[in-house]
């Protein structure tokens, strides 16, 4: 089983290295030659930037099904990352905050963390009792800040920097390498924060009542887990924009397929699954029609939909 | 005896329409099974969840003594990760007794294949929770729960939605697995039968209030079931 996961990353990322713009590969070597340029100062950062935005992406999905209690929780369909995407749209189109930056990445917090807030009020107060309201609500949210966000973009399409695709689709940057190293390593941190305290959430699968039962607090867990994973996805969609259904998709396989006996197994399988897949679909997105590039967030739906409604259509 | 559940001036219910209309106090005492009876919304299921949750308790105080506060719960619709399989599912009752990277240690795994063979769960340990029968489900959750040695099991109408040979085995399989000197049983149900048959105290709410606390033999007659879910149910239950 691990091997067939090392392997099935180590094909998505040559895939992803080998996709795009034909490299001349005997002159890759060459510090000299565009061919090395290409590859290790624009691919390799980009890749290291995509596997890591892939496992953050398949672990806050995971994560937020148990919170809420609700196999439809992603951080896209909550209208989290919508949030964080409207935040930062609004930075560039009317202050001038051109993404990624750092003060974009602080807009980006603050909308997600408004969010978050948010369904954090709505899981405290008494009607967050019901867990469905909680989706629903996101759900809802999501609408109207995707609605907010379209209207502006159509107002300034013309203005915008990247064009409007970035913002509604979400798009892999071509980032800098000490950008890229440090996204790894404060994702893998995160992770592993949240890799370690994972025993909370093994128990919050079963509700709050039965969590007290077995010594974890529900709402510290929540409050815990929903700050740790805001900070990720701010940081993440500062550069992307908000791509959908990978957070949805990956746990969902790793569950029927490997079925995890506890949710640190979970976490720990999805993350470099959620890598494989980010990259394969970002070796898709270039790949197709070079030198074009799609929006990744289209290929990530265009495989994860259908796969997802063959898990559904499929009985446990 | 030592009192184990102290209710006190207790007046329960989400925000601003508590369950009871006055302050509800009583205290339970002896070891065994204890039913709580009444119709929908009397108060019973409420008093159940105070327990766990605080946020239940506007004014006044629910509380386990001390020495009892070893508490496991099978709620009513459990929430549950379909893919776990029975096994693993058990293995979560010794989270508290784990560090944070610890297994399960040989004596717990022994533990756990005991329980599966007593409720004869050997054949399913490998299967998914989500494709159990939720007869089967509502056992595994009652495993589970015996399987963190509760001083205090709360059970809240376990068997609300199962068929009566599941019903049947699920309380079976308590009775057989609760030793009634260490487990006190709170029970919320409307399985009469069972509380006949089973109960050694029986609590019956009537709209937030506490109408019969006594030991389950003087609660079987007309007058007092009449009290509690009317005049027609009561008779029908005598006549048989």
């Amino acid at each position: 089983m691990r091997v067939s996961l090392f392997f099935g990353c180590l094909l998505a990322f040559l895939f992803a290295l080998w996709s795009g713009v034909p490299v001349h590969w005997d002159r890759a070597l060459d510090t000299s030659s565009a061919d090395y340029r290409i590859l290790f100062e624009l691919r390799l950062p980009r890749l290291l930037f995509v596997f890591w935005a892939g496992a953050t992406l398949a672990c806050v999905g995971a994560i937020y099904q148990i919170l809420f209690l609700n196999p439809l929780a992603e951080p896209y369909l909550l209208g989290i990352s919508t949030g964080a995407t409207l935040a930062m749209a609004v930075g560039e189109i009317a202050l001038g905050i051109l993404a990624p930056s750092a003060g974009s990445q602080a807009l980006g917090l603050c909308g997600a963390l408004l969010v978050t807030g948010a369904l954090l009020l709505l899981t405290f107060s008494n009607h967050g009792k019901e867990t469905e309201r909680i989706a629903l609500f996101g759900l809802g949210v999501n609408f109207v800040l995707s609605s907010a966000l379209f209207l502006l973009l159509s107002f300034h399409n013309q203005q915008v920097g990247g064009g409007s695709m970035r913002w509604l689709f979400g798009q892999i940057p071509w980032v800098s390498a000490p950008q890229s190293v440090l996204f790894a390593l404060g994702a893998s941190g995160g992770l592993l924060i949240a890799l370690a305290a994972a025993r909370s959430l093994d128990a919050l699968q079963f509700g709050d009542g039965v969590a007290q039962t077995l010594g974890f607090s529900a709402r510290n867990t929540r409050l815990f887990y929903l700050s740790l994973t805001s900070l990720l996805l701010a940081w993440l969609v500062s550069y992307t924009g908000s791509i959908g259904f990978l957070g949805l998709v990956v746990p969902h396989f790793v569950r029927r397929v490997f079925q995890p006996s506890s949710t640190r197994r979970l976490l720990f399988l999805s993350a470099p699954l959620g890598g494989a897949f980010l990259l394969f679909a970002d070796g898709c997105s270039r790949g197709l029609l070079p030198p074009l590039e799609f929006p990744i967030g289209i290929i990530t739906t265009l495989i994860g939909g259908p796969l997802f409604l063959v898990l559904l259509w499929r009985k446990p | 005896m030592s009192v184990w559940l102290r209710v006190n001036q207790a007046v329960l219910g989400y925000s601003k329409k508590p369950v009871t209309p006055e302050p509800l106090t009583f205290e339970l005492l002896e070891p065994g099974i204890t039913v709580l009876l009444g119709r929908n919304g009397a108060g019973k299921t409420t008093l159940l969840r105070s327990i766990l949750d605080p946020s239940m308790i506007q004014k006044g105080s629910v509380e386990i003594a001390p020495e009892f506060r070893t508490l496991a719960y099978v709620p009513q619709e459990p929430v549950f990760p379909a893919h776990l399989t029975l096994r693993d599912c058990l293995g979560l009752a010794f989270l508290p007794a784990l560090g944070w990277f610890q297994k399960l240690s040989p004596e717990q795994s022994e533990e756990v294949d005991a329980l599966l063979a007593q409720f004869t769960m050997e054949g399913l340990q490998k299967k998914a929770l989500g494709s159990l029968s939720p007869g089967e489900r509502q056992r595994a959750f009652l495993a589970r729960a015996l399987l963190q040695k509760p001083k205090v099991l709360l059970l809240d109408e376990p068997t609300n939605h199962l068929d009566p040979e599941a019903r049947f085995f699920f309380w079976n399989a308590l009775q057989g697995a609760v030793s009634l000197k260490d487990t006190r049983v709170l029970v919320c149900t409307h399985d009469l039968e069972f509380a006949q048959r089973k109960a050694n105290w029986i609590c019956a709410f009537k709209e937030g209030r506490l109408v019969h606390h006594a030991k389950s033999k003087s609660f079987w007659n007309v007058e007092t079931i009449a009290n509690v879910f009317g005049e027609g149910p009561a008779r029908d239950w005598i006549k048989r």
